[in-house]
C-alpha cells in the first residue's frame, strides 16, 4: 500500500474511530477496519461512536490482537471491491492469488496464540460480532478435537466429567452410532 | 496471570452454546460431533441442538465392496436424526448411498413404515435448506410437505420423487409455504403430481431448476410448469427427453433452456426480461409466443438458427451470440 492519504483512499481514511478497551486505552483505527465489526458498523450507522466505542468486555491486549486481523483483512475486502480493469484477468487473478496465500501465512500466524488467549479472542470475536475470526478461532478449537477421545478432549480442556456412571453408560447407549 | 497451558479452568464449557455449535459445525463430522456429549453434563445437551446436519457419504471402493460401509452410514444417519432434538435445523444435508430394505415388502406401500429421514421431514423442523442425494435402491421417496423448507435440492439417483398428499384435518396447510428455490437433479418424477405441486402448493416459488429428470409415466408425456410466482427457471433435459413442455409463469423474467424437449414446447411469460437458449430451436417445436416481446438480453449459445430466435422479439438490447466456427482444411 501507498503512503498515507493517497488518492482513492482519502475518503475511507479520514473516518476515524476511537475504540476504548475494557482497562480504558484507547485505539484509533479506520472506519473501514472498524466496520468488520457488526456490532460497531450498526453503532457507526446509528452515530453513537461520538467520543469513543467503550468496549466493556475486551481488555486492551484482546483488542489489539483483534484490530491486528481487523486490519489486515480490511485490506483484503478493500483489494476486492477496489479491483478494476486496469489489469488483464491473468494478471488479477495472480495478485489475488498471492494476497490470499499471505493472508493463509497471516491467519496461521495469528492463531499461533496460547489457550486463554484463544478464547478471548473467541468472546471478543462473538461480542464484536466479526464471523471471519470468530469462524477462524473455532476452527482451531474443533481441530484441536478432531480425533480425540473424551478423555482426551477433559484432559485437554480441564473438562470435570460431573457424570455418574449409569448417565455415562446411558450416554454412550443413545450415541453407540457415532462411536462404531 | 493465567498460565501458557490455559489455566485450569474449564474455558471451553463456559463458552455459550451458539458458540460450542460453531466449534462442533467445523468438526464436519457429525459423529464426533455427538461423542462430545459424553464429555458432561454440560456437553450432553449441546449437539443435539446443532442447528445444521450434514451427512456427507464418501466411498473410496465400488458400491459393492463397501456394503457394510453403506449400512452403517444409514444406520449413522437414522441414529443421529432420531436423536437430534433442535426444533428447527437451517440445513440438513443427507446423502444416503445404495441401499436395499430389509423388508421390501414394506416400501413403498407401508404408510406408517419408520423411516427416521420422512419421519424428521414430516416433523416440519427444516427451516432452511433440504438436501437431498439418494443413490438407487429405493423404492418411491414419498416427499412429506415441508412447510418451512426455503430451499430443496433434491438428486435421487434411482428413487422416483413422489409428493405426500396434504392430509385433510391434518397439521400445517400441507404447502410447501416458504419454498422459495427449488433444484431437482436425475431424478424420476412423476409429472402431474410435480406439477400439480408446482401450481397449487409452491405459493412463494421463485427458482426452479429442472435437471435431466425423467418422467415416471410415458404415456402422460406432459411436463406442465404452470406457477404464478417463479422468477426464473432453468431447464437441462436428457437428449432423449421428449415430453410436451408447457410453461406458464406470468412473473417469469428469465429463462434458461441448456436443452428443452426434443418434443413440443409452449413457453408463455409475458414479462420475460432475459432468454437463455442453448442447442437447437426450432419454430415449428418451440412455440416463445406468448412471452414478452421486448428483451433485455438474449443469449444463444452453439450453432441453433439463431435468426429463428431472434425474430420471436420486437427488440432486444443486449444480445450475446456465441458461435462455433470449424476450421476447414
Amino acid at each position: 500500500m501507498a503512503s498515507a492519504g493517497s488518492g482513492d483512499e482519502k475518503a475511507a481514511a479520514a473516518a476515524m474511530i476511537t475504540l476504548i478497551s475494557s482497562d480504558n486505552e484507547k485505539f484509533e483505527v479506520t472506519e473501514a477496519t472498524a466496520t468488520l465489526s457488526q456490532t460497531i458498523r450498526h453503532m457507526i450507522e446509528d452515530g453513537c461512536t461520538d467520543g469513543g466505542v467503550p468496549l466493556p468486555n475486551v481488555t486492551s491486549k484482546i483488542l489489539a490482537r483483534v484490530i491486528e486481523y481487523c486490519k489486515k483483512h480490511a485490506t483484503a475486502a478493500a483489494g476486492e471491491e477496489g479491483s478494476s480493469s486496469s489489469f488483464s484477468d491473468a494478471a488479477f487473478l495472480e495478485v489475488d492469488r498471492a494476497f490470499l496465500e499471505e493472508l493463509e501465512e497471516f491467519d496461521d500466524a495469528f492463531l499461533e496464540v496460547d489457550r486463554a488467549t484463544l478464547f478471548d479472542l473467541i468472546l471478543a470475536a462473538n461480542y464484536l460480532d466479526i464471523k471471519g475470526l470468530l469462524n477462524l478461532t473455532c476452527q482451531k478449537v474443533a481441530d484441536s478435537v478432531k480425533g480425540k477421545t473424551p478423555e482426551q478432549i477433559r484432559e485437554m480442556y480441564n473438562i470435570v466429567n460431573d457424570l455418574t456412571p449409569e448417565e455415562e453408560a446411558e450416554i454412550r447407549r443413545e450415541t453407540q452410532w457415532a462411536f462404531e | 496471570m493465567a498460565s501458557d497451558s490455559g489455566g485450569s479452568d474449564d474455558r471451553i464449557s463456559d463458552l455459550p452454546d451458539h458458540i460450542l455449535h460453531t466449534i462442533l459445525l467445523r468438526l464436519r463430522d457429525i459423529a464426533a460431533a455427538a461423542r462430545t456429549s459424553a464429555l458432561s453434563r454440560r456437553w450432553r445437551r449441546v449437539w443435539p441442538h446443532l442447528p445444521e446436519l450434514c451427512f456427507p457419504f464418501r466411498c473410496a471402493a465400488g458400491v459393492y465392496t463397501c456394503w457394510s460401509e453403506s449400512d452403517k452410514h444409514r444406520r449413522r444417519v437414522d441414529a443421529a436424526l432420531a436423536a437430534h432434538a433442535a426444533p428447527a435445523v437451517a440445513l440438513l444435508d443427507i446423502a444416503l448411498p445404495r441401499w436395499v430394505p430389509a423388508h421390501p415388502q414394506q416400501y413403498p406401500e407401508d404408510p406408517d413404515r419408520d423411516d427416521p429421514l420422512l419421519r424428521f421431514l414430516a416433523s416440519r423442523r427444516v427451516a432452511g435448506e433440504l438436501r437431498l442425494t439418494l443413490r438407487g435402491g429405493w423404492h418411491d421417496i414419498v416427499l412429506p410437505p415441508c412447510e418451512r423448507a426455503t430451499a430443496i435440492s433434491l438428486y435421487f439417483n434411482g428413487p422416483v420423487l413422489r409428493f405426500q398428499q396434504p392430509l385433510p384435518g391434518g397439521a400445517g396447510s400441507g404447502a410447501f409455504a416458504a419454498l422459495a428455490s427449488l433444484r431437482i437433479k436425475r431424478t424420476r418424477v412423476d409429472a402431474r403430481e410435480l406439477g400439480e405441486v408446482l401450481f397449487s402448493r409452491c405459493p412463494n416459488l421463485k427458482e426452479l431448476f429442472l435437471k435431466r429428470i425423467t418422467l415416471k409415466d410415458q404415456d402422460n408425456n406432459v411436463l406442465s410448469i404452470r406457477s404464478d410466482s417463479l422468477e426464473r427457471l432453468e431447464m437441462e433435459m436428457c437428449v432423449g427427453f421428449d415430453a410436451r413442455v408447457e410453461v406458464f409463469a406470468p412473473r417469469m423474467k428469465i429463462f434458461v433452456s441448456r436443452r428443452i424437449s426434443s418434443g413440443d414446447a409452449r413457453i408463455v411469460a409475458p414479462r420475460l426480461l432475459e432468454l437463455c437458449w442453448h442447442g437447437w430451436f426450432d419454430p415449428a417445436r418451440h412455440d416463445l409466443g406468448g412471452g414478452g416481446r421486448h428483451l433485455q438480453r438474449l443469449k444463444i449459445a452453439k450453432n441453433s438458427p439463431a435468426a429463428q430466435l431472434i425474430r420471436q422479439f420486437y427488440s432486444i438490447q443486449e444480445l450475446q451470440l456465441t458461435l462455433q466456427v470449424w476450421k476447414v482444411g
